[in-house]
């Protein structure tokens, strides 16, 4: 077990940012915390880093109990903030090579781990540039650079994609795969149910401070009675007809606002085929058919009745 | 190291801090020394008024004072009798006269108001006379026309032999005072780069902060390490800036420039660290702690003597532990003591009290920030 965390509880206050929260990690997972903003992503991490007193609860690393002077624990950890953590008047190469001099003291063996780091997240062009020159996506890169550079056997990585562009986006979410491949266990926050998905091997949902629901996508997705959705536009539907739809097999509910129609299917097989065969029978002029699968954010919101985005 | 040459680096591309550091204190001593300059031209012409009381009783002293002459042959006293001592107490308050000296059996006593470079002078004359009282006296008796040479025989004396007296020193200036506090403001000054490195270290208080707190070196020791970066940086502008007060402003600090160097890097010691102090101590925003950081070192260089050097004086006589603890005015007693007075005890005293009080600030940041414990980031 990589990371153990029984019964946190984190007060601010009158707000309970974490109500007895637990969560298991193992090694070689890249495990999603997934929340809307607020929901304790970040208490967590915080807590975990033991940058954050708690009011209860007890948290392991590596098998043992993390406190604030844990150093030999933090020395195999990796931490990529929220907000980006760089010195402004040091360069590229520098900021990187100061924070591997967090970990890493011997010189030589220190700048093999910053080129690596530097060629890793792509800022080979600008080494010698300061923060400042930086666009947002390089900038985000950079903070993972320092982050990662001393390979850390675990990295805790808390939104590294936010405000980023979609391609330093990518190249960020491949990064980390790629990490992960390398034999890092990877702890990975975010709001975006997308990211998750694409890269997380399991993933905990969190809500007002509680894990609501955890396994792999699969496994969450399964948790929901909800299927898939079909939409269509079509040009025109009777009433008769879109209750005729409604008692199709394993439809749960139909909107339509012509031309738009969206049918929500719970489990079931064959639900495409089902519905344009009753098309074709009642000869019902159709295009743009469009079959979504379950997300996160559906899951979310059977769980919690609300959208992740809100 | 690599934390320690970093730091450096931080520091040498911070441009603000930089012009602070260096560009005030230079703005501020040019200041000083063209208006010093004009007031020094003025003042080598005028001489000490120095009362006697008793004059009567010692006929070659009155004399005496009265032929003493500077360097350029300038009478260096103005010297007024009084019959009563009340009535030199009078003069003295009311600033006519730097002191007065008061004759009763055989006996001399010097009264002064202020401890003054003037006052010093008189004590000087004063001290050589009653150990040369049996000489004079004999001179005076069988070759009165040779009492000229003999007080300046005897002020030339006092400056060379004799040890524990005041003036030993060779800056007889009095308007260094001012270039000694003016460089006790640039070293306390460090207090706000202290500041920004105390504030850099705490999780709550910047991205940076948290971030440094959740890597495997410790908090004190990156703490450590940014402060020795920092001091060294700053004794470094501070030798420059000791430099341009000395070959350009031509501040004549005596002969030990190499301990008043050193006094300078002590309160750069202690400058640095009553910042981190105020960083990891006091509660607030950072933009409060900057400006607790810039009141202390303006109170405490003001205190010292900065705006109005007789401050240094009042407070002697109303409230003198301030003159003890105040770090501006410790820096400006140490220089003073090795410079003006040639006293190098009084100097080490200074300037062990000024370090003491940097390592006290030091242990409290300590104490505290191995204590702390964020509740909220």
């Amino acid at each position: 077990m990589i990371v153990k965390i029984e019964n946190l509880v984190k007060r601010y206050g009158e707000l309970v940012a974490l109500d007895h929260f637990n969560l298991a990690i193992e090694e070689g997972e890249i495990f999603g915390l997934l929340g809307p903003n607020g929901s304790g992503k970040s208490t967590t991490i915080n807590c975990l880093l033991s940058l954050l007193e708690y009011d209860k609860g007890k948290i392991e690393v590596f098998g043992r109990e993390m406190k604030p002077g844990s150093y030999d624990l933090k020395k195999d950890i990796g931490v990529v903030m929220q907000n980006v953590a760089v010195f402004d008047e040091l360069t590229v190469y520098e900021n990187i090579d100061y924070f591997c001099g967090l970990y890493v003291k011997d010189k030589a063996k220190r700048r093999e781990l910053v080129e690596e780091a530097i060629a890793f997240v792509e800022l080979s062009d600008y080494r010698k540039f300061l923060p400042k020159k930086l666009s947002g996506g390089l900038l985000r890169r950079l903070n993972i650079a320092c982050g990662i550079a001393h390979k850390p056997k675990l990295i805790i990585m808390d939104e590294p994609t936010v405000a980023v562009d979609p391609q330093s986006r990518n190249k960020i979410l491949e990064g980390i795969k790629q990490l992960n491949e390398n034999g890092a266990t990877v702890i990975y926050t975010s709001h975006y149910m997308e990211e998750v998905e694409q890269i997380c091997t399991r993933i905990a949902i969190m809500d007002k401070g509680k894990n609501i629901a955890i396994g792999t996508n699969d496994e969450l997705k399964s948790m929901i009675d909800f299927g898939e959705t079909i939409s269509m536009e079509v040009m025109e539907l009777s009433g008769k007809q879109v209750q005729e739809i409604e008692a199709l097999p394993h439809v749960q509910r139909i909107l339509y606002e012509a031309p738009y129609l969206k049918v929500y299917f719970s489990k079931g097989r064959h639900n495409l085929l089902r519905l344009l065969d009753y098309m074709k029978e009642k000869d019902i002029s159709f295009w743009s058919v469009h079959s979504a699968l379950p997300t996160l954010n559906d899951v979310f919101l059977e769980i919690t009745g609300k959208e992740l985005r809100d | 190291m690599q934390h320690f040459l970093y730091q450096i680096k931080k520091i040498l591309r911070s441009p603000m801090v930089l012009f602070w550091s260096i560009s005030f204190p230079l703005i501020l001593g040019t200041l000083f020394y063209f208006v010093f300059s004009n007031l020094n031209e003025a003042s080598l012409f005028s001489r000490i008024p120095v009362g006697v009381v008793g004059e009567m009783e010692e006929p070659y002293f009155m004399e005496m004072l009265k032929g003493a002459e500077t360097g350029e042959g300038k009478a260096m006293f103005e010297v007024t009798a009084y019959e009563r001592e009340p009535q030199a107490q009078k003069a003295l308050k009311q600033d006519k006269l730097e002191g007065y000296i008061l004759i009763a059996d055989e006996d001399f006593e010097l009264v002064v108001k202020d401890s003054t470079v003037s006052a010093s002078i008189i004590k000087v004359f004063l001290d050589q006379y009653k150990q040369n009282r049996a000489l004079i006296e004999r001179a005076a008796a069988h070759n009165p026309e040779k009492i000229q040479d003999l007080v300046m025989a005897m002020l030339k004396d006092g400056e060379v032999e004799i040890e524990d007296i005041p003036l030993k020193g060779q800056d007889k200036d009095p308007y260094n005072q001012y270039f000694y506090a003016l460089l006790a403001m640039a070293c306390l000054m460090a207090a706000e780069v202290g500041v920004q490195n105390g504030l850099s270290i705490q999780a709550d208080l910047s991205p940076l902060g948290a971030r440094r707190n959740a890597s495997a070196k410790g908090k004190i020791s990156q703490v450590v390490s940014d402060f020795l970066a920092t001091l060294f940086i700053y004794c470094v502008l501070m030798a420059g800036i000791l430099a341009v007060l000395v070959y350009v402003f031509h501040r004549d600090f005596g002969s030990s420039k190499g301990l008043i160097f050193l006094g300078v890097c002590a309160g750069c010691f202690t400058g640095l660290a009553a910042g981190t102090m105020i960083a990891v101590v006091f509660r607030g925003s950072p933009r409060a702690k900057d400006a607790i950081s810039v009141a202390f070192y303006m109170a405490s260089s003001f205190l010292g003597g900065l705006q109005w050097v007789k401050i240094t004086y009042y407070l002697e006589e109303t409230c003198p532990i301030v003159n003890r603890i105040n770090p501006a005015t410790l820096i400006v007693n140490a220089f003073k003591s090795l410079a003006v007075f040639g006293d190098v005890r009084q100097y080490w005293i200074n300037l062990a009290t000024l370090v003491g009080i940097g390592l006290l600030f030091i242990a409290v940041s300590i104490v505290k920030l191995g204590r702390t414990k964020y509740a909220s980031i």
